[in-house]
């Protein structure tokens, strides 16, 4: 915050500007992950009659359970997977998109308005297209010979998850670096020109390099992407199945507290959750503050 | 430079195809008869129901719920979206002008406690949050459906960047003008944040209309279904084996996307400036 | 009773920079006064503190006999021109200059009379309906005056307020501020880094340097008199030559043992001072092609062609001199002898910058 800045006089009004927000972030942000931490070392009898304070017992029982730890290891993969794939075709469109004289502004509607499809509905309209009753890419796979069942076999309803999770991350990956390529002074890559003929080479050595900071960026939206909003996806693509094995940590969090309803376990996993997203912050943070010495 | 290579459109267009297929698949299986859809599979080309479907999907509860019309689902969805989008540009325009134009003892502690909230997504503290709501007796209400998910900073943070880039002149012109600080922010700083609130409605509507998580749990009575949520019953009539609607399913589907992608079609710009922005 | 008068004011920021230490001035009804200094000598923090934007930590301010200092910005009855307008950008111009009587109550008639007749004498009548983004920079400047001349304060405050213009409107911009001040008679004070707008706005100029009054005075006393090394040395451009001298009998002794004789009239003024530093204005030395006894020697070197006349690099005894000469047709001489006439001596005494 500079300190040049004026202020407006000492009176009562900053508090009532901000009043509504902090009300708000009290009651339903900081109430609720108040209750995440106390629960999570709590044991609540299976009617939700008692409970009794257990310290760690609950982290103890889920760093013990290979499920969870087997969750874990699917979310890291999934979420690295997806970023990943997302991040390099959505690179390659917006490269080409740059490039291109004619047709920018259609291409960069169809290519964008994806964004606007809710993951539920995704995950549903891929249901449909994967369904073996009417769909028609489960019986593409199976005439190609590929024997796909994603019903029955983890690997195979993995793959049709990272599919439809590349698929809607998409368009918010190739806003971001057309936004970053176009941003990059004519100037640059003018004498980007003069000083290299090769395009493959002026990209890698010029255009890479610039684009990285959005780059970098747009990796921790898409491991955010895949830990927290793909859940309606999961929902109604696959619910987890087969036998868990498409099971992110959020979706996790959902099926033990709500339809489980081990409060305990399912506070505990919030709060394995929550640290894991202060470590993404912090990296971001140390990020940015990086970025100022450009 | 300044001819195209066609490599490059052709890459496009198969980025294109792929993005736009499955989609364009379901629209053209909604308008076909039930029988043909469980005969034949998903459709290429548009049939000859046309859009009745859709008109089937709007006003019959569709056997999918008893008393959730699509119609009453898109309202709802409706409200959930504006409300949404309203609500969190005045809280955050409000509590950015705060944090911005004053000195006040507990700012910095109120900044971080505003921040705090990018920590720790709904998704994340589903369960105690569903408690506390279900304490207020806010289930099954549009304050419960929207207020909880405001609780998120981002526009708090993207107006408080904007507000740092407003011109300091500005508002020392306006004290010497004798506008007071009510004066200032409906005069001046509202007025011109026209522009940022546009691209930040659009980007939160979208939000707001795509919730899942949060309205499943917090709706069991049908009159407060949204229609992206409701597309979960869709499912489970499938799952159950019983013989659906299957083309007034497609016509839901595509009518639970149709709004947002209208939206962020029609004011592309405005949603590009806001989703560049408000991420950052 | 001044129109306005500063009494020992002190502006000392938190983080213990002292930007304005102690400074007093009287300002007359109707005065132009402008301040002038280099970036960092405290003339915004001044003007920002007259106007209520900063508060002072010491002294008083008085606009006539009403103490301000302790009043808000807005009853102070003064108004600004900011250095870049600071127009509402949502508003028309109507709007912008209607804005500060509304926010005061004034009835709409009565705004509208007196936007109509500031919108008359600033030639804005025609672009009432337009958004600032419309405007040209001249129009911007005409509607930020405007918008000051509505109210009709007691004092004009001006931050700069032609630095955002090329030179050739700068200058023009410059004639329209002092015509219009002449013709309301308004109490002006102008801050400025340009010392040829403090020349030329002025009725009386105040040099400042590190928070501190250099000089009071009038742009003559200022460019002819200048009281101290940094008035002289700020004031005028090329900027003065300097050659540090040694007294010795009647003479200064230049550092290469050159001598000159100094005029009869100066030698009382030395005081016993024997370190001397000696100003003579470029456009006050004269060239002569042969050097010979009773002139400088002057080593030349690079020349820049002006049109109106030539600027002459060179040197005098080490020290950096530049010449600015009307009529002068370059031969290759290696060599120039210079004089200049006897009321072309500034003295000052090389310890404390004053002039003697």
């Amino acid at each position: 915050m500079s300190d040049k800045r004026q202020r407006l006089p000492h009176s009562p009004v900053p508090y009532l500007f901000i009043a509504p927000q902090i009300l708000i972030v009290l009651i339903f942000f900081f109430w609720p992950a108040a209750q995440a931490l106390y629960l999570s070392f709590m044991l609540e009898d299976p009617w939700g009659l008692s409970s009794q304070f257990v310290g760690f017992e609950n982290y103890r029982i889920l760093f013990n359970d290979p499920e969870y730890l087997g969750t874990f290891v699917f979310t890291m993969v999934y979420s690295a997977l997806v970023s990943f794939f997302s991040l390099a075709i959505a690179l390659l469109l917006a490269v080409k998109a740059n490039n291109i004289v004619r047709g920018q502004s259609p291409y960069r509607v169809l290519l964008t308005w994806v964004y606007a499809i809710a993951p539920a509905v995704a995950g549903i309209t891929a249901y449909f297209i994967f369904n073996r009753q009417v769909g028609v890419l489960s019986g593409l796979f199976n005439d190609l010979g590929w024997d796909f069942a994603p019903e029955t076999d983890g690997f195979d309803a993995s793959v049709m998850l990272i599919l439809v999770s590349v698929w809607k991350q998409i368009p918010v990956n190739f806003v971001f670096f057309l936004a970053g390529l176009q941003g990059i002074p004519k100037s640059i890559r003018e004498a980007a020109h003069i000083d290299c003929e090769n395009p493959q080479r002026r990209f890698w050595t010029i255009t890479f390099p610039l684009l990285a900071p959005t780059a970098f960026f747009l990796l921790v939206i898409n491991v955010t992407y895949a830990f927290f909003e793909t859940f309606g996806l999961i929902d109604t693509l696959t619910q987890g199945r087969p036998g868990g094995s498409t099971t992110t940590l959020v979706y996790k969090v959902y099926q033990d507290g709500f339809l489980g309803a081990d409060l305990g376990l399912s506070s505990a996993q919030s709060v394995v959750l929550m640290l894991l997203v202060l470590a993404l912050t912090v990296v971001q943070f140390r990020f940015i503050e990086r970025k100022i010495h450009y | 430079m300044t001819k195209d290579h066609w490599s490059d459109h052709l890459i496009l267009i198969v980025g294109v195809l792929f993005l736009l297929t499955p989609l364009w698949l379901l629209f053209a299986s909604s308008t076909h008869s039930v029988d043909t859809l469980i005969r034949e599979g998903l459709q290429w080309l548009p049939g000859g129901e046309g859009l009745a479907p859709y008109g089937q999907a709007l006003t019959t509860a569709s056997g999918f719920t008893d008393t959730a019309t699509g119609l009453r689902m898109l309202i709802n969805s409706m409200i959930m979206g504006v409300g949404f989008a309203v609500g969190k540009i005045i809280v955050s325009m409000a509590a950015a002008y705060a944090l911005v134009y004053f000195r006040f003892p507990l700012a910095t502690f109120l900044f971080w406690a505003i921040f705090c909230t990018l920590l720790l997504p709904l998704e994340v503290r589903i369960v105690p949050s569903y408690e506390v709501v279900s304490d207020l007796n806010l289930l099954n209400s549009y304050t419960g459906l929207i207020v909880p998910l405001i609780a998120s900073a981002t526009a708090t943070f993207y107006f408080r960047q904007f507000y740092k880039t407003v011109p300091n002149e500005l508002l020392e012109a306006a004290t010497l003008d004798n506008a007071g600080p009510w004066r200032f922010f409906k005069d001046i700083l509202v007025p011109l944040s026209r522009t940022m609130m546009a691209a930040i409605f659009i980007i939160m509507f979208v939000v707001g209309w795509n919730q899942y998580l949060w309205p499943l749990i917090m709706t069991t009575e049908e009159g407060y279904y949204t229609i992206v949520m409701g597309l979960k019953h869709i499912l489970s009539v499938v799952r159950e084996g019983r013989v659906p609607e299957y083309n007034v399913a497609f016509a839901l589907v595509i009518l639970a996307m149709l709004p947002p992608v209208a939206v962020v079609v029609l004011f592309q710009r405005w949603f590009i400036q806001g989703l560049v922005e408000s991420e950052k | 009773m001044g129109a306005l008068t500063l009494t020992s004011i002190e502006k000392t920021y938190p983080n213990g920079h002292r930007a304005v230490k102690g400074l007093s001035l009287d300002i007359e009804p109707g005065e132009f006064v402008v301040l002038v200094g280099p970036s960092g000598c405290g003339k915004s923090t001044i003007l920002r503190s007259i106007a209520g934007l900063e508060s002072l930590t010491g002294g008083e301010i008085h606009i006539g006999d009403r103490r301000v200092d302790t009043e808000p910005p807005a009853k102070r009855d003064i108004a600004m021109v900011f250095q870049n307008y600071a127009l509402y950008p949502h508003m028309t111009v109507y709007k912008n200059l209607a804005y500060g009587l509304k926010n005061r109550g004034v009835e709409a008639t009565e705004i509208d009379r007196k936007v109509r007749e500031a919108a008359d004498l600033l030639q804005i009548n025609d672009y009432l309906d337009r958004k600032p983004q419309q405007l040209s920079g001249g129009q911007r400047q005409r509607v930020a005056m405007g918008r000051a001349i509505v109210r009709d304060p007691q004092l004009f405050l001006f931050d700069e307020p032609l630095s955002n213009l090329d030179a050739k409107l700068r200058a023009h911009m410059r004639l329209e501020i002092k015509k219009l001040q002449r013709k309301l008679s308004a109490t002006s004070i102008f801050v400025t880094h340009d010392q040829v707008e403090a020349m030329t706005l002025a009725d009386r100029i105040v040099v400042l340097n590190g928070g501190e009054i250099e000089q009071v005075g009038t742009p003559r006393d200022v460019y002819h008199r200048p009281a101290s090394l940094f008035v002289a040395s700020f004031m005028g451009a090329p900027a003065m030559n300097f050659f540090s001298t040694r007294v010795d009998g009647g003479d200064l002794v230049l550092t290469d043992g050159q001598r000159l004789t100094l005029p009869a009239e100066q030698r009382p003024a030395l005081n016993g001072v024997t370190d001397i530093t000696l100003g003579v204005r470029p456009e006050q030395i004269a060239v002569t092609e042969t050097v010979r006894d009773g002139l400088v020697t002057f080593d030349v070197g690079m020349g820049e062609e002006l049109g109106v006349s030539q600027l002459l690099h060179g040197q005098v005894a080490d020290a950096e001199v530049v010449l600015n000469l009307p009529k002068f047709e370059r031969h290759d001489e290696p060599q120039l002898g210079l004089s200049w006439p006897e009321d072309a001596w500034h003295l000052f005494d090389s310890r404390s910058g004053q002039r003697l």
